[in-house]
Formats: structure tokens, C-alpha cells, sequence
């Protein structure tokens, strides 16, 4: 099975067998490029992964071994994300599919993130609690089974990838500076400036990253840039006090004791440390992709469209792709062919 | 011989296949529907030729310039098919297509074809007939220039295409109504090309925006 990931920024391909085996994987990530415009811009990401599509291709044929005439499908992410970005994708898998004479299937982008500790040699078993945390998404997903998700709380305005990625540029970080945050924040004290945990004051499992990013900025300027490693390291940790709460009142609130954590912010080694000392006390267990799959990638498409495509559903010759795309949207597997009809492309 | 051919560049999907048996063709005009419409209507005229995709030996696709979301739709599908069938590859500029048809529809041997490429722009390129051929040929080169340029192309060319029709103000000629690329005349375009044997190997489609700076750096925008 051919998975093929192209959202946002960064072009994946990878192959793995019809039970989810990873067989070879390649990644071209277009950060530096869009580094120099300060952020993403969809028509540069869109132009790009054109460009990459055939060469990643190739490359993950010649590392598997496999002709392409033994490929048994193909799966794409159809959204959510940026459209122009994930129609290039799309319309080259469901040609190269259609040509080849074998079914292929519209992936959800965060069913991949969800299920991408499966690709790990002692994946969790279903069901379990998934706490998806990126530059693009802060949601807390129970997960029964494959295609039957129940969304327990997200964020209300920022992501947390984001906050921290803004809060980055505001220290003069350069983009995406979610990571160099991080490191900055090894050398500063978590305790020294006092920052708002929001919405742990109440119920519930919704998050909100806004006023803590303003609050962030206020304190930057009323420092006049002093103490630029003791506000990393301050917000960090309001950061990942929010996101461990809420990971932990999701396991008591539907009784589980396992937890994912996926998404780019997975990586973020305080919020590991964090969680293992909370999750362990809980006699619960947390499971991440390797850190490699942590952000977005063609692996976990490729073991979404395998695990669904192994079921029987397909997609018919028609491309579509849904920039937004709610995952509680998701069915479980279904031998009914899909033809969602969903938006096309961009004006 | 079996050559598909596919133009998404502007508002109609326009799909064409020749065999030894013969030629089928459909073109719909249905704006921002390409991604929908392409690949079911490759495969109903392969079911009609009675061949299956794998079996296409030449894919020609309209490289553009056009919408960058239609030029990309063509692009990506010429990768995926070509690559799949083992099938080499042609890019057919969109102004040359409507540059063929204004040329079948009206005889006129001088033609400017231009696009409408928004923000105030048109895409433009001026073609000459190759009467032994058949074929529009390009003189000079192709262009994203300000409307004002369409009244300073050779005053006895016949204007054809989104761009003119948008300006028509600005053109110095007489326009063809209601031209679009259609994938018939990227097959006559590409028919000495094919005999010439200068194709690019499967996998190989590359997009022709003309319109190549579509952001500011934050150095250029001044940002710190």
C-alpha cells in the first residue's frame, strides 16, 4: 500500500504492507523555504509538492523493493489542511491508482496522527485516549476502534504548536521556532515569570492558548527583553500544565489507561517527561510515535489506507479533497465506495 | 497509438484520446469542477476506445499557464498516469491551444492568445501559423503582462481568449468569442512533436505559471 501525504508543508511518501507493516518511507520537508516569508504560504507549499511527488515516489519503490505493478493501493490525504496543497497530492495518487488499475482511498490527515503509534513495534490496543497536539490542531480524541472517534475537547482559538510557535517570533526566534523555543527554554526557569494556565479553572476538556500567548507578550514587553530563556521557559511550562491536565481528566472522565500522544508538540521532551510522571501515577501507559513521525509524514497515510483499504472501502475516480474535515466525521471501515461530495479546489 | 490529452488551465476540463481506431473527446465548462471531472471522463473515453489507462503510450497534458490550482490538477495527473503506464509525457502550452482554436475556428493565421491571469494581469503570447504543419507556433515568447500590452500587439491579429475578452478595451484587433483550450488542439499541436519523437519520460510534467513571484520574503515586506 502507497500512502501519500502533502497537507501543509511537507511532502511524504511511504509503503507498507496490507496489515499496516512499514516497508520504506521519504519525507521532503519545505521548511527552510518558507522560513524566509515568516510562515507557511500555500501557493509556494502547493507549487512544491508537484515538484516532489515523482522523486519521493521512486525513491520509496527502490528502498522497498517493490515493482509498482505489486502495489495494492493507494491512499492520499484528502484533508483536512491546505486545499491547493492536498489536490496535488490527491490527483497524483488517484491517477497513479486509476492507471495501475487498484482502489485508492481519501485518508483523514489526523486519523493518521491518531493511529501513527500502530506503525510501532508494541503498539497500544483500542481503545484509547489520543491527545493530537500540533501547529495545527489541539484536540482530545477517545478512540474505540479504527473509524469510531468521539472528540472530547479542542482548542478554542490557538493550537498549541501554534502559541508556541507565535511566542517564538515574538523572542526572535526565527520560524517555525515552536522547536528553538524549546531548546531556549532548557536554559531558563519554568518558575521565574508567572504565566495564566487557561481554562483549568473549569470543567470540561477544551483548551485555550490565546490568552496565554498575550499574556506572554505583555510580560516580553514589559521586561524590555530581559529574561528571554525564564519567559521560554515560563510559557513551556504553562503550556504543557494545560495539556497534561486536560490528558489526565480525559483518562479519569472515560475510565482508560491508555494514552496517545501524536502531533509535532508530541516531541516537546517536557511534555514526555511531564506525562510520564502524571500518566504513570494513574497506572496508565502513554505511547508516541517515534520522533520522526511525530509531524506530518506519508507512513501513518500509508497505514490509514491500509487498515481501510484491507476493509474494502474505496474511493471512486473522483477527486475531492476537504480542507476542513472534522475527524468525527470518520466512519468505520466500509466496503461502500466513497464519493463524499465535498468541496474541490480553491478559487 | 494510444495518445490522451487533457487541458485544466482555465474553466473547462477538456479531455481527448486518439487510437488506431480513432478519436473521442469531451469538454465540459465547468469552472473550478476539474478535479472532479478528470479522471472519470479519461476513463469513460478509454472504456469507449474500448483500452484500459494502462494502455495510453503518450500523455499530453495542458502545462499552463492558466489558474495555478487547474495548471497543477493536469500536471500531477499526467505524473501519475504517465508514471503508472509506463506512458511518455508532452506539455502543450494552454495560450498555443487557444492560439489553434481561434486559428480552426476563424483561418486568421496572426493570432494573440492571452488568459485572464487576475490582479490586473493578462497572460499573453502571440502565435504565427505553420502552414505546412498545420500548427500555431509561438513568436517571442509568452508573457504575464498589464492589459495595456493587448493594444500593443500587431494591430492585424485576431485577439482570442479570457484576456481579451476581459479587456476588451485594451485590444487592438478584432477578438474571437467564447475561445477556450481544448484538448483536441493540444492532440494537433502535439502531432509533430510525437512524429518527432521529442517527448520526456514518464513521471516527467512540469507547470508553466508565467507568474512566478506570488509572495513577498519577509526581507523584502521589511520585517525584522
Amino acid at each position: 500500500m502507497l500512502g501519500i501525504e502533502s497537507s501543509c508543508d511537507e511532502t511524504g511518501l511511504a509503503l507498507c504492507t496490507p496489515d499496516g507493516q512499514l516497508l520504506a518511507h521519504a519525507l521532503h520537508s519545505q521548511i527552510d523555504v518558507h522560513a524566509l516569508y515568516g510562515g507557511v504560504v500555500p501557493e509556494i507549499a502547493s507549487r512544491d509538492h508537484v515538484r516532489r511527488l515523482v522523486p519521493l515516489l521512486r525513491q520509496v519503490l527502490e528502498e522497498a523493493g517493490v515493482a509498482p505493478e505489486q502495489l495494492g493501493g493507494v491512499g492520499y490525504t484528502a484533508g483536512p489542511g491546505l486545499a491547493g496543497a492536498l489536490l496535488t497530492g490527491a490527483t497524483f495518487g488517484r491517477s497513479y491508482a486509476a492507471s495501475l488499475g487498484i482502489p485508492a482511498l481519501d485518508v483523514h490527515h489526523m486519523e493518521g496522527h491518531l493511529l501513527s503509534p500502530l506503525l510501532e513495534p508494541d503498539p497500544p490496543d483500542f481503545p484509547f485516549v489520543c491527545l493530537l497536539v500540533s501547529g495545527g490542531h489541539t484536540q482530545l480524541v477517545e478512540v474505540e476502534a479504527l473509524g469510531t472517534y468521539n472528540m472530547l475537547g479542542g482548542s478554542i482559538d490557538d493550537a498549541a504548536g501554534e502559541a508556541f510557535d507565535k511566542t517564538a517570533k515574538m523572542l526572535g526566534l526565527s520560524y517555525p521556532g515552536g522547536a528553538a523555543l524549546a531548546r531556549l527554554a532548557l536554559e531558563g526557569d519554568p518558575e521565574a515569570i508567572s504565566l495564566p494556565r487557561p481554562l483549568l479553572d473549569r470543567p470540561g476538556l477544551d483548551f485555550s492558548f490565546s490568552g496565554l500567548k498575550t499574556a506572554a507578550i505583555t510580560r516580553w514587553r514589559e521586561l524590555e527583553g530581559a529574561q528571554r530563556e525564564d519567559l521560554a521557559a515560563s510559557f513551556q511550562a504553562a503550556v504543557v500544565d494545560v495539556l497534561v491536565a486536560r490528558a489526565c481528566r480525559a483518562l479519569d472522565v472515560t475510565g482508560l489507561s491508555r494514552l496517545v500522544v501524536a502531533g509535532g508538540v508530541s516531541a516537546n521532551l517536557r511534555l514526555r517527561t511531564q506525562l510520564e510522571t502524571e500518566v504513570t501515577s494513574r497506572r496508565a501507559r502513554v505511547w508516541y510515535p517515534r520522533l520522526e513521525f511525530c509531524t506530518d509524514n506519508g507512513a501513518m497515510i500509508a497505514l490509514v489506507a491500509a487498515l481501510r483499504l484491507s476493509a474494502g472501502e474505496r474511493t471512486d475516480l473522483s477527486i475531492s479533497v476537504r480542507p476542513r474535515w472534522p475527524v468525527s466525521d470518520l466512519q468505520p471501515p466500509s466496503r461502500k465506495t466513497r464519493n463524499p461530495l465535498m468541496q474541490n479546489h480553491a478559487p | 497509438m494510444n495518445i490522451i490529452a487533457f487541458d485544466t488551465a482555465t474553466d473547462v476540463c477538456s479531455v481527448a484520446l486518439r487510437t488506431a481506431a480513432g478519436t473521442w473527446h469531451d469538454h465540459r465548462v465547468e469552472p473550478r469542477q476539474q478535479a472532479r471531472l478528470l479522471l472519470p471522463m479519461i476513463d469513460a473515453l478509454a472504456t469507449e476506445a474500448d483500452i484500459s489507462m494502462a494502455d495510453f503510450d503518450v500523455v499530453v497534458y495542458g502545462r499552463g499557464p492558466g489558474s495555478f490550482t487547474g495548471v497543477r490538477i493536469a500536471v500531477a495527473a499526467a505524473q501519475g498516469l504517465s508514471l503508472a503506464a509506463g506512458a511518455r509525457t508532452l506539455g502543450i502550452s494552454t495560450l498555443a491551444s487557444v492560439a489553434q482554436v481561434a486559428h480552426a475556428q476563424s483561418g486568421a493565421t496572426s493570432l494573440v492568445a492571452s488568459l485572464d491571469a487576475r490582479m490586473g494581469e493578462v497572460y499573453l503570447g502571440h502565435y504565427a501559423v505553420n502552414e505546412s504543419l498545420g500548427v500555431v507556433e509561438l513568436q517571442g515568447t509568452e508573457r504575464v503582462v498589464a492589459p495595456a500590452e493587448l493594444g500593443q500587439c500587431r494591430p492585424e491579429a485576431l485577439f482570442a481568449g479570457s484576456g481579451a475578452e476581459r479587456y476588451p478595451d485594451e485590444v487592438g484587433g478584432r477578438i474571437e468569442e467564447d475561445v477556450w483550450p481544448t484538448a483536441l488542439s493540444l492532440l494537433e499541436l502535439a502531432g509533430p512533436v510525437i512524429k518527432a519523437g521529442n517527448l520526456d519520460c514518464p513521471g516527467e510534467a512540469e507547470p508553466v505559471y508565467l507568474r512566478d513571484k506570488v509572495a513577498l520574503t519577509e526581507k523584502e515586506r521589511g520585517v525584522s
